[in-house]
């Protein structure tokens, strides 16, 4: 059962600490730009494109922080507004450009080599890159609804009403565009059917 | 129909429990005894785990530089003090400059620009001579340049129009 969160039933307390969150643009950046960048790129697949709607969005955000109202998690909040700017770049002829011409977008190969050091063998690393890189070259193939709705709900965790709630989607569409790309990625995994 | 297909966990079962959300008692049976099918579910969330670790760790890779200048440089007039003292000091340079000789000016006016104050017989004889000369000239004007017309032979043509309009009307 979904339970719905109204600003009035936040604490005080707490948001008071989401706006002073939001008055420190850097403390902002600090905390969320990997995450938004990260959507940003595979959702776009253009680094410098990525780079420049990431800064946008904590700009937008910034400069807009006395309209946050508290009634969803700042992270859904910079989801929404990196969507927003996403749709705007996606009906430029300069996107169009870029995707025609891929000049900066980011190969599979080069992100799964940004496995970060742990204690795993080389050769547990070695698969792990391989099976990242498999999932990414999956996702290239789904639409761009698809994509955004993959990786919000498996990367970024975030469940069904938040996902609809930062894309501006209803549940049951967002659910649809789920299925499809779950449906899709696994026959690229090579699932047995 | 393919056996395997029957089999296994279908195609929506497989993305609804991906997802998190609840599937039949038959596929839940069937994941549970099925090694193959729970294999599958283990792989499709280690590979997707591990492009979350991976995509991650290539965002905080990326160089960030910091937003706080874009966003001060708006108000900087107001809340930097040295910003403030260097436009009040500048802004009351440019006023005095320009201040100083406006008020010399309007102090002692220069000939060239002081207003000409004649008298009435002054303006009339004044009057007379700017007639005198405008005639003059209409006299040369009308005496030495043909009009396009003349030139052309077509003041007379033009003359008789007229009539020729009114011959036809009747």
């Amino acid at each position: 059962m979904q339970t719905t969160i109204d600003a009035s039933m936040i604490p005080l307390s707490c948001r008071v600490s989401i706006i002073s969150e939001l008055d420190d643009i850097d403390a902002l950046v600090g905390l969320y730009r990997g995450r938004v960048l990260r959507y940003v790129m595979l959702s776009v697949g253009d680094q410098d494109l990525a780079e420049t709607i990431t800064q946008d969005c904590f700009l937008k955000a910034y400069n807009g922080r006395a309209s946050f109202r508290g009634d969803c998690s700042v992270s859904t909040w910079l989801f929404t507004i990196a969507n927003n700017l996403i749709r705007d770049h996606l009906r430029t002829k300069k996107f169009q450009f870029w995707r025609k011409a891929k000049a900066t977008a980011i190969d599979a190969t080069e992100m799964a080599s940004f496995l970060p050091n742990g204690e795993t063998s080389p050769e547990a690393r070695i698969l792990a890159s391989e099976r990242a890189e498999q999932v990414k070259v999956a996702m290239e193939k789904l639409s761009v609804n698809q994509r955004r709705m993959f990786i919000l709900r498996f990367l970024e965790e975030m469940d069904l009403a938040e996902i609809a709630q930062a894309t501006g989607m209803p549940v049951n569409t967002v659910k649809t565009h789920l299925h499809r790309a779950v449906t899709s990625i696994r026959k690229e995994l090579g699932g047995t059917r | 129909m393919n056996s395997s297909r029957t089999q296994h966990l279908p195609e929506d079962q497989f993305a609804s429990y991906m997802m998190g959300d609840a599937i039949n008692a038959e596929a839940a049976a069937h994941l549970s005894a099925c090694d193959q099918c729970r294999a599958e579910v283990e792989r499709f969330g280690v590979s997707v785990q591990s492009l979350n670790v991976v995509s991650m760790a290539w965002s905080e890779s990326r160089p960030s530089n910091s937003l706080r200048l874009r966003t001060s440089s708006r108000v900087a007039w107001r809340l930097h003090p040295g910003m403030t003292v260097a436009s009040w000091g500048f802004a009351t340079g440019v006023l005095l400059m320009s201040a100083i000789p406006l008020a010399r000016h309007l102090q002692h006016p220069s000939r060239e620009t002081a207003p000409v104050v004649l008298s009435a017989q002054e303006s009339q004889k004044q009057i007379e001579q700017d007639n005198q000369l405008l005639m003059a000239v209409d006299r040369e004007l009308s005496t030495q340049v043909a009009s396009p017309e003349q030139e052309y032979g077509l003041d007379n043509e033009l003359a008789r129009k007229p009539k020729n309009r009114e011959l036809k009307a009747q």
